[in-house]
């Protein structure tokens, strides 16, 4: 009978060691945050905390014990989201609230970051001879580019410049405006290079020959390739002057759009990385609230381990003593001293 | 379904199909044991000894 009552006492500890975390956390008041399926769900409560809107709403007392909201539907630029959280009235029932998020802002406002000098593009440089017609830096540039050929080029290579002064001031503006601000800073340098491209026009067909009219219907076109076509004209030994500055106008132009889109994603990126911080905090701790619970599972394994060990002790167990007599009793009928006892 | 959900199940489970094999293991053995035994009054236990 020992042997019996020590198994026994081994399979309760055993039992009692698979439930003790969930009775556990059933003591603790973390396990008050729970949902059920069947719980009251109200869902009147769509405005505010305010009590006292909505017919739908539980009067609340201040003994009630609120759960953290968890976010059931992230709001969108187009939806609003969806939250919730649990709490506990004088009752001892659980509900569940659930409370609307306002849809996301559609030009979200960051903070604007200061304008850094590119190493792609350097800074703006001062016109060296007092010149005011060349502020850029495309102009500079043409300038230390340029053959030393006759003072006809020169002046070709100036009226391009002066042609272009607005392209190229509009492209400087455009990487600190993209940094700064978001789709409406495109858009307006977008206007920008288009009014740049129509003055380009108006002085091309002044000045140029019947060559420029045909770059005036194609000015949808590049303003790179205009301006190689207004260099061909009036001097064939500038092209590779020309292809030059083409070269690094399309530069900055890939610069510039490359940094607008940079600065697009990096946008893109903050508002999903605010998103993604506003989910992640209520689910973990939802999970671990969940997981120190006591549910219907534990229950069930604990009945399940009690009535094994009930029929372990009365069934098993006496099965087993009777296993081992039998043994015995066939040991001894082969040694031949069977009933000794009674001889 | 929680992982200690789980564990506590599939541990039962074993359990119960341990305890089921030995269940009928001993089972067997112990009915051929009773196959050899005859159970008889004490009193014809007696009139055979006298006898």
């Amino acid at each position: 009978m020992k042997k019996q009552y020590k198994a026994m006492g081994a399979l309760a500890l055993a039992t009692a060691f698979i439930a003790i975390n969930g009775v556990i956390a059933d003591a603790s008041p973390l396990g008050t945050n729970n949902y059920y399926v069947g719980a009251d769900v109200h869902t009147g409560s769509n405005a505010a905390h305010d009590n006292t809107t909505g017919g739908n709403e539980i009067p609340r007392t201040a003994d009630d014990t609120h759960g953290e909201w968890v976010i059931v539907k992230e709001p969108t630029y187009t939806e609003d989201g969806l939250r919730k959280r649990g709490y506990t009235s004088d009752d001892g029932v659980f509900h569940v609230e659930f409370e609307s998020i306002q849809r996301l802002m559609p030009t979200p406002v960051l903070p604007v970051v200061p304008p850094q000098p590119e190493p792609s593009q350097p800074g703006p440089s001062l016109p060296e001879e007092s010149q005011p017609s060349r502020p850029t830096d495309n102009s500079t540039k043409f300038e230390n580019n340029k053959h030393h050929g006759s003072s006809k080029k020169k002046r070709n290579v100036e009226s391009a410049n002066n042609n272009g002064d607005a392209k190229t001031l509009s492209d400087k503006t455009l990487p600190s405006e993209s940094k700064a601000s978001t789709q409406q800073s495109v858009v307006s340098t977008v206007n920008t290079l288009s009014d740049a491209d129509n003055k380009k026009i108006e002085k091309n067909s002044e000045g140029n020959t019947g060559k420029s009219k045909i770059s005036e219907r194609r000015a949808e076109n590049t303003v790179s390739q205009k301006e190689s076509e207004n260099t061909e004209t009036k001097a064939p030994d500038s092209k590779v002057d020309t292809s030059e500055k083409t070269d690094e106008s399309k530069v900055t132009e890939s610069a510039a759009a490359d940094e607008t889109r940079v600065a697009q994603k990096q946008d893109e990126n903050n508002t999903k990385v605010v998103g993604k911080k506003v989910d992640t905090t209520p689910v973990q701790t939802e999970s671990t609230k969940a997981s120190r619970s006591f549910n219907g599972y534990d229950g069930v394994t604990i009945l399940a381990a009690g009535a094994y060990t009930w029929w372990i002790a009365i069934v098993l167990l006496p099965m087993i003593d009777a296993f081992k007599w039998i043994n015995k009793k066939r040991r001894e009928k082969s040694r031949g001293n069977v009933n000794k006892k009674h001889n | 379904m929680l992982i200690r959900n789980i564990i506590e199940i599939a541990l039962i489970v074993i359990l119960f199909i341990v305890g089921i094999i030995i269940y009928f293991y001993l089972k067997r053995r112990i009915d051929d044991a009773e196959s050899d035994l005859v159970i008889r009054k004490k009193k014809e236990i007696k009139e055979d000894i006298e006898d």
